[in-house]
């Protein structure tokens, strides 16, 4: 093989990154291989997170951050707790990703301030600023158009004097579309690159199809199968499971809240918000508290001095600061609509979609962009082939590959 | 091979708390559909709520006042009654002239949105 | 001879249940005529104490006791003056033999025939006393910190140093040195090198005395008496002037050791950004910023090449030890020069023995510093003036290119030895080139000039021994000595090597080193007062004498002695220097005129006790077995193999000597026309990896080979008769094979025919 090898030029402020949020041992691995061959979810050729760990340690900052690998890891930290030299290659590899996070982020300073305390303030205020922005501008806008609230139509909701649902639905949906544009380069990216690197420039004929691939993900990300596989901190399964349906029941309940106008099933009156003992309110209600008790086990986990925990970094705490916030405010618009406290619910409520808007706006650059981007590297991988025991190393690998054989 | 036993019995159990979670989380989209197919279309708004006696061809405020903030309203008479002793033309009487039925219009609403508004403890409504 | 004889005969340990002790002792009084016998119940404690108390009631002068294996004595366990020769009845006779059998019984009888005639043979032991008082001072021979630590250690002991240095100033190459690796817990901080106060403690000391820019042009004598000539090496005053002359006891070598020069699949020498750690290190201690020899720019990176001039098959093979170490030390410097610089090291094995382990991941801990296994295929030079390397094999997992201001190889580590032995050759083959008798011979001497050329002028100590002069060396040419047993021994008595220049070691291991070698020294010149050897027969007071009258000047025993100790005069008689003497009697073995001999240790000596046993006919069919066995390890081995309880063929009559080098082959022949069926040798093993306490003497055994089978052609018996064996004290199991496999050997050729005459 006559490839020109590319200069190696390590970056000392990536490496120094890592090191930080990886509990400063990172440069100590040694090459054992030890953490590849604990991984169970690691595939058999050129596995993870043996090779990333060099490459961490050089700085190679382009490799990792291209590297779609990082994203098959669940941060078990099995390899963390069996490594002998304490490198913590689990949490090496969830510095990784919050950096590629950063990395891919468009525009990147977005991304860079989305990862620093300090920006919590102008974090939360721009959606703050934008939804006043929007309160501002409401009524001559109504008026304007001479959209008067709408009376006379079979649906009814109680909160839509103050927003109106043309003027929430406008301000989310254009949250979620930015967001998931945003995300899509990202996305692209690591397809590519898993292609390259692991597909050998198209799918394997182990695969499923993209089909297929899709469906198998979809089905064990429901089942948590790679959660189960981690032998050191079962309690992960748990908490994840927790914040997973509890975030798709929320999230269910609003998507058949905001389609209502358009849904078939709904013909007559829709009146929001639902009674207590509605399914859909008893949903949401059930909904808020699994996201709540995920997230507070995942705390628990965290300030467990415990080898397996994870070394938590601002982009952890804030995802998880984030999902409490707005299942709190939610509670408490709930709890204040029951009780008729006219400003304070309608306060509450301004709240609560502060940080719901904050959620899907940063989604690109928060760590729940996670879910976007692991995603996709798991239907990637299924799709081109990479999975335990398959997979083809392409000649760029091949190196790696010839090495772990040794 | 007895550790993929293992595996792939963890991962049963897996798999019936996963299929237990997504029905749970469809249990209300299935409640809506048979609730559709079973009662057919629903009412109109118009028809579920009492169309008021049509003495009056208006209410005391417009329909989208009174419709969201109606008991704005009537906290404020309640303030001016029972604090200031000042008695005005709105009055909960009043209101049952036109809206006869407090189960039929009243509490349509309270009840579809969980609410127990306190004018009953002392109202008479019938 | 009119001295009391008295045969003391143990009971104890099982011995008088095994044996019929009456008949054994009638053997002592009837058949030997010895006065005294009798039996005691232990040959320890209260045994041992009875036994001194008969020796001076009795008068006895000569004792025979046949108990526990004389190895089980302590040094002064018999009464001073008395000649005592004791064997191990306990453990070569019942232990290894099934009790009250008659075969056992003839062995023990045998043996105190042998026994008795020994202690008859044996004369007094006169200490060697030189006419000249011993010198107790030391010379010390190089002053880096091996020498200095040297020279510390002993002046502290109370001796008084002479200390030799090369250069103008004391420290070698640790005060070269910017810092040093850590050598305290928790290792992970560079330290000041220290040599300085280590200098300054030396200056303060009264008992030594320091010679810089000079060498010892002359040494000659033998420990304890060697007079040293120091001259100047030409810094102030002209080269050759002599400094001082004066007397020591014991030498310690230290003389450290020179960077290789690199392998040249790199191109050193040829690109100037190319340095060697010696040299980075230098540029690191003269302080300023870290700039390129090249173009003065200022250096941001560096790469490391481990094993740049060590560890290839082609070209050094041997680890220097410390490269490893010196790297990671510089990648530190290079941390320190600036927040972003860079140093890659790239390693094959990464070698940080012991504590320094922690050294090694504090250094893997930086940011900065990149460690990869690889090898480097490739340096190459950039326009820009920077340096690519290139590695395969890398940990990132493939092949790997760095782009650097720097590249710094790992120079691995050369004694600075002389080959003593090597010079001497080259000077013979000299003479031979120029005053050979034949065109051959002079072709032959020629090549071998040619051959030794590179030793030219490359002598260190300047000893005057005929075998040249310097301390011979092995491979790679670090002077002999076996590192594991007997570390800073030499082939040369009274002269230790120590530190770098006896095997790669960092400086905490040169100071113990040294440390080690100070109380060699002191060892020797302390036992070579009292006339004592020193190793391996420690405390030993014998020496060899020469009956000079009948030497026929044949220099085998000169040529032959492993440690240098007899010069000769012009026309090749021996001169023994006595001090320098190890007593394993080589020469004893070497000499076909017979004229040399112990006290307690002589051809006669031994030949009295293989005449001394009693040779059954041929009809009664028990053959007899002489067996040679090497005191060092072979008879400890037979000691063990009793301890063991291990069955040992009762034909086989075990001699106890020195070495097997002592061996004389007279008596092989005399044992044969005695009537003994076979002779088996048992000594150390031999070759490069030799495990002889006395270097050669096993293998000189078995040199000799060639004229014992000349004698049994004479005597018209078969080669097979003659066995020659190397065995490690560990092997014991394997000596009743021997043995046995022996007997069946003996057994195929039937019984000696000269048992009949």
């Amino acid at each position: 093989m006559t490839v020109e090898t590319a200069v190696v030029d390590p970056d000392l402020e990536f490496i120094r990154l890592l090191d930080e949020g990886s509990g400063h041992m990172l440069k100590r691995c040694f090459q054992c291989g030890t953490c590849s061959a604990t991984c169970d979810l690691s595939p058999d050729t050129s596995p993870f997170p043996r090779k990333e760990m060099a490459w961490a340690a050089w700085g190679m900052k382009e490799r990792l951050l291209n590297d779609p690998d990082v994203w098959l890891c669940y941060q078990c930290n099995d390899c963390s707790v069996r490594c002998p030299r304490g490198a913590r290659p689990g949490d090496v590899l969830a510095m990784v990703r919050r950096e590629a996070i950063v990395y891919h982020a468009f525009p990147a300073f977005v991304g860079r301030w989305a990862s620093q305390p300090a920006a919590i303030p102008l974090l939360l205020g721009i959606p703050a600023a934008l939804l006043t922005l929007a309160l501002l501008v409401r009524d001559p806008i109504q008026q304007a158009l001479g959209w008067a609230p709408a009376v006379g139509t079979p649906i009814l909701y109680a909160y839509s004097r103050m927003f109106p649902r043309w003027l929430l639905n406008g301000v989310f949906l254009a949250f979620t579309l930015l967001a998931l544009g945003l995300l899509a380069g990202g996305v692209a990216r690591l397809w590519r690159s898993m292609g390259r690197l692991h597909g050998a420039g198209g799918p394997s004929r182990r695969a499923r199809g993209l089909v297929g691939s899709v469906t198998s993900v979809v089905a064990s990300v429901l089942m948590h199968d790679r959660f189960v596989k981690c032998t050191e901190s079962r309690s992960r399964y748990w908490s994840h499971l927790a914040v997973f349906f509890g975030f798709l029941a929320l999230s269910l309940v609003t998507i058949w809240v905001i389609s209502a106008p358009y849904n078939p099933l709904v013909r007559g009156a829709f009146i929001y918000p639902f009674a207590f003992l509605s399914p859909w309110k008893v949903l949401a209600n059930l909904g808020g508290i699994a996201l709540l008790g995920g997230c507070f086990l995942m705390i628990w986990d965290r300030m467990r001095e415990r080898d397996h925990a994870s070394v938590s970094t601002f982009g952890d705490w804030a995802l998880i600061g984030t999902l409490i916030l707005v299942v709190f405010t939610g509670f408490a618009t709930e709890v204040l609509h029951y009780i008729r406290l006219e400003p304070h619910r309608h306060l509450a409520y301004f709240a609560h979609l502060v940080f719901v808007g904050a959620l899907l706006l940063y989604l690109p650059y928060s760590k729940l962009a996670h879910a976007v981007y692991r995603t996709t590297a798991l239907v990637a991988a299924e799709y081109f082939g990479r999975t335990r025991g398959g997979g083809r190393p392409s000649p760029e690998m091949a190196g790696t590959a010839a090495d772990n054989a040794r | 091979m007895p550790q993929h036993a293992a595996v792939s019995r963890q991962s049963g159990g897996q798999a019936r708390i996963a299929v237990l979670l997504v029905l749970l989380v469809l249990i209300p989209l299935g409640y809506s559909v048979a609730d559709r197919v079973i009662v057919g279309t629903r009412p109109s708004l118009q028809a579920f709520l009492e169309v008021p006696d049509t003495k009056e061809t208006r209410c005391v405020r417009d329909t989208a006042y009174m419709r969201y903030r109606h008991w704005e309203l009537l906290r404020g008479v309640r303030e001016e009654v029972v604090r200031y002793g000042i008695r005005g033309d709105i009055t909960i009487d009043k209101c049952r002239t036109c809206h006869k039925s407090r189960e039929r219009f009243c509490n349509k609403c309270h009840d579809a949105t969980s609410l127990t508004p306190d004018c009953f403890q002392c109202h008479y409504y019938p | 001879m009119s001295d009391k004889i008295g045969v003391f005969v143990c009971t104890g340990y099982g011995i008088g249940q095994a044996l019929d002790i009456d008949r054994l002792c009638t053997v002592a009084t009837r058949e030997c005529g010895v006065p005294f016998c009798t039996t005691v119940e232990s040959c320890e404690g209260p045994g041992l104490q009875s036994i001194n108390d008969d020796i001076r009631r009795e008068g006895l002068r000569r004792v025979v006791v046949a108990g526990i294996s004389p190895r089980r004595y302590a040094e002064g366990a018999f009464p001073e003056g008395v000649i005592v020769s004791a064997f191990a009845l306990r453990e070569h006779v019942t232990w290894c033999r099934p009790a009250n059998d008659e075969d056992t019984q003839m062995l023990a009888e045998d043996y105190l025939r042998m026994y008795i005639a020994r202690v008859k043979a044996m004369e007094a032991i006169v200490p060697f006393k030189p006419e000249e008082a011993i010198d107790k001072s030391v010379l010390v021979v190089g002053g880096g910190i091996t020498g200095m630590t040297t020279a510390l250690e002993t002046a502290r002991a109370g001796y008084r140093v002479r200390l030799v240095e090369r250069s103008e100033r004391l420290g070698g190459w640790l005060a070269k040195q910017h810092r040093s690796i850590p050598t305290r817990p928790p290792f992970r901080d560079l330290e000041d090198t220290g040599i300085d106060a280590l200098a300054a403690e030396i200056e303060r000391d009264p008992l030594i005395t320091v010679y810089t820019s000079a060498s010892t042009s002359r040494i000659e004598g033998a420990p304890g008496l060697f007079d040293v000539t120091v001259t100047s090496t030409g810094n102030g005053k002209p080269a050759g002037t002599v400094l001082d002359t004066f007397r020591v006891g014991a030498i310690v070598q230290a003389t450290g050791w020179t960077p290789k020069e690199p392998r040249d699949t790199l191109p050193y020498g040829r690109l100037p950004d190319i340095v060697r750690n010696v040299e980075f290190e230098e540029m690191v201690k003269a302080g300023g910023p870290l700039i390129r020899p090249s173009d003065g720019r200022e250096v941001r990176s560096v790469a490391f090449i481990q094993c740049g001039g060590s560890r290839d098959k082609a070209h050094h093979s041997h680890c220097s030890s410390i490269c490893c170490l010196t790297s990671l030390k510089q990648a530190l410097y290079v941390r320190e020069s600036h927040a972003d610089a860079k140093a890659f090291i790239f390693y094959e094995f990464m070698r940080t023995p012991g504590q320094y382990e922690d050294f090694y991941r504090r250094v893997q801990e930086d940011p900065g510093i990149f460690l990869t296994r690889g090898e480097v295929a490739d340096v190459r030079r950039e326009d820009s003036g920077q340096l690519v390397v290139t590695a395969r094999n890398t940990m990132p997992g493939d092949d790997l290119r760095v782009r650097v201001d720097l590249v710094v190889l790992a120079a691995g580590m050369e004694p600075n030895s002389a080959d003593g032995e090597a010079i001497r050759a080259l000077k013979d083959a000299k003479v031979q080139a120029e005053r050979g008798e034949s065109e051959t011979q002079r072709r032959e001497a020629a090549e071998k000039v040619a051959r030794l050329q590179r030793h030219e002028g490359t002598e260190i100590l300047n000893l005057v021994y005929r075998q040249g002069p310097d301390l011979p060396v092995l491979e790679y040419g670090f002077p002999d000595s076996h590192f594991i047993c007997f570390p800073y021994e030499s082939r040369r008595t009274g002269i230790y090597p120590a530190g770098t220049v006896r095997q790669p070691m960092d400086g905490v291991a040169s100071r113990e080193d040294a440390a080690g070698a100070a109380m060699k020294a002191i060892q020797c010149v302390e036992m070579t007062s009292r006339g004592e050897a020193v190793h391996p027969r420690a405390g030993d007071r014998s020496y060899p004498s020469f009956f000079l009258q009948r030497c026929t000047q044949c220099k085998r025993c000169t040529e032959e002695c492993p440690f240098g100790v007899l010069n000769e005069d012009e026309k090749g008689t021996p001169l023994l220097r006595a001090t320098r003497c190890r007593r394993c009697g080589v020469c004893m073995g070497a000499c076909p005129e017979r004229i040399v001999s112990f006290a307690d240790y002589s051809v006669d000596i031994v030949g009295s006790m293989i005449k001394a046993i009693e040779v059954p006919e041929e009809s009664e069919e028990k053959p007899r077995i002489l067996a040679l066995l090497c005191e060092n390890d072979a008879v400890p081995a037979l000691d063990l193999a009793g301890e063991h309880r291990l069955r040992i063929n009762p034909f086989v009559r075990v001699v106890p000597v020195r070495c097997l080098g002592s061996v004389n082959t007279v008596w092989v022949s005399e044992a044969l026309s005695k009537g003994y069926d076979g002779v088996i040798l048992i000594g150390c093993k031999y070759g490069d990896d030799y495990q002889c306490h006395f270097i050669k003497g096993s293998e000189l055994a078995n040199t000799r080979g060639a004229n014992i089978r000349e004698k049994l052609q004479k005597m018209a018996l078969e080669n097979e008769r003659v066995e020659l064996h190397q065995l490690q004290i560990s092997e014991y199991q394997r000596l009743p094979q021997i043995f046995e496999k022996f007997m069946d050997v003996i057994e195929q050729f039937g019984m000696n025919p000269f048992k009949e005459l």
